[in-house]
């Protein structure tokens, strides 16, 4: 399982387009192609590169009014899904600032 | 500026054909954004061609394989005249249809760059006389895929210049990849212009922007980009990220 600690990014490379309904996401090569749906596009436009999976996980929460543990086991899911789908990478999270670094 | 009066100079100078069905005032001029120096651009459409010594044949990939063109000077001004057939207007919003959409949804068009002027400025122009052509061609280019076609053109060139500014950006020459993001966003601003119907013109992109009805971008923050304003050397790479991802973000709430 991901470590809830990381941080999804979206790759550069990948596409995306709004066909006025599903979001469509796609590899530049067009050998992935996802649709999202409401909550996917949620999660997905959240994997900015900076909000690790439990900072989405609560954002999701929030917005469709469910408890946060199921939201953030979600997160983690789809990450996972989207970076064997070569769709985001999973970055590790910055590590805590301490008191003598800073 | 007083179009009626344009007639009164075609009739004069004879270049109206017998078979005419609209004759359209078009770009700059049609939008009210025109300055002495603008041409004046009219299109004349027709079921038969305009036999005249004087209109030259452009080609087009439309049967007929030709446009008629005719450019003289009046006024102090020079006027340009397209004369195109029914009939090639009919193949043309044949190209965009919805069925063609489909089968390219992912390419974008492949118009050329006259056909794409045509269709693009069609629906801002303004028909002089009667406007019943007129009002039923733009009813049949709403309902077309024009726009989708154009939208996706648009935002394909887009992702293509990230993908080329990040490269440049990590092969270490951050001066190529400002620049090539600066062109990715300007893709990105006219897939927005164009996916609000406002097509054509990267010399009045500014103005379009400020004439569409969206609110993806603010105009100043579009300024701020097409004018580098925060681009330092120092901060090449912080600017070129967010450059691009902007444009990122776009490509996923602009309406195809």
């Amino acid at each position: 399982m991901t470590d809830i600690a990381r941080v999804p990014k979206r790759k550069w490379s990948v596409r995306m387009r709004n066909f006025r309904g599903p979001l469509v996401v796609f590899t530049a090569d067009e050998t992935t192609r996802l649709e999202l749906n409401d909550v996917g596009r949620f999660m997905f436009r959240a994997m900015d590169g900076v909000r690790t999976v439990v900072q989405i996980g609560e954002l999701v929460a929030q917005e469709y009014d469910i408890p946060p543990e199921e939201a953030i086991a979600d997160v983690q899911e789809f990450a996972e899904e989207l970076a064997e789908a070569n769709i985001v990478d999973l970055l590790p999270a910055d590590p805590p600032v301490t008191a003598a670094q800073s | 500026m007083d179009f009626d009066t344009f007639l009164d100079v075609l009739k004069e100078q004879d270049l109206i054909p017998p078979s005419a069905l609209t004759i359209m005032v078009t770009g700059s001029t049609a939008r009210g954004w025109d300055h002495a120096n603008s041409d004046i651009d009219l299109i004349v459409v027709s079921t038969g061609p305009m036999a005249d010594e004087r209109v030259l044949s452009a080609p087009v990939p439309l049967d007929p394989k030709t446009l008629g063109v005719h450019a003289f000077e009046h006024g102090g001004r020079r006027w340009e005249i397209k004369y195109w057939l029914d009939a090639q207007v009919s193949q043309l919003l044949d190209k965009v249809s919805w069925d063609q959409f489909d089968a390219e949804r992912m390419t974008g068009i492949r118009l050329t760059t006259v056909e794409e002027l045509f269709l693009g400025r069609l629906g801002a122009s303004v028909p002089l006389g009667d406007g019943e052509w007129h009002c039923r061609r733009c009813a049949e280019l709403d309902y077309s895929a024009f726009r989708s076609f154009m939208t996706m053109e648009a935002l394909n060139r887009s992702d293509s210049d990230v993908t080329a500014a990040l490269g440049q950006l990590d092969a270490g020459d951050p001066d190529a990849a400002a620049l090539t993001v600066r062109e990715a966003f300007a893709a990105s601003v006219e897939g927005l212009l164009r996916s609000v119907g406002e097509y054509v013109g990267v010399k009045w992109r500014c103005r379009r922007l400020r004439a569409a009805r969206q609110d993806l971008l603010s105009y100043d923050r579009y300024w701020a980009i097409e004018t580098m304003r925060d681009y330092s050397p120092a901060n090449a790479r912080a600017w070129v990220e967010e450059v691009a991802g902007l444009c990122k973000e776009l490509s996923m709430d602009i309406e195809i």
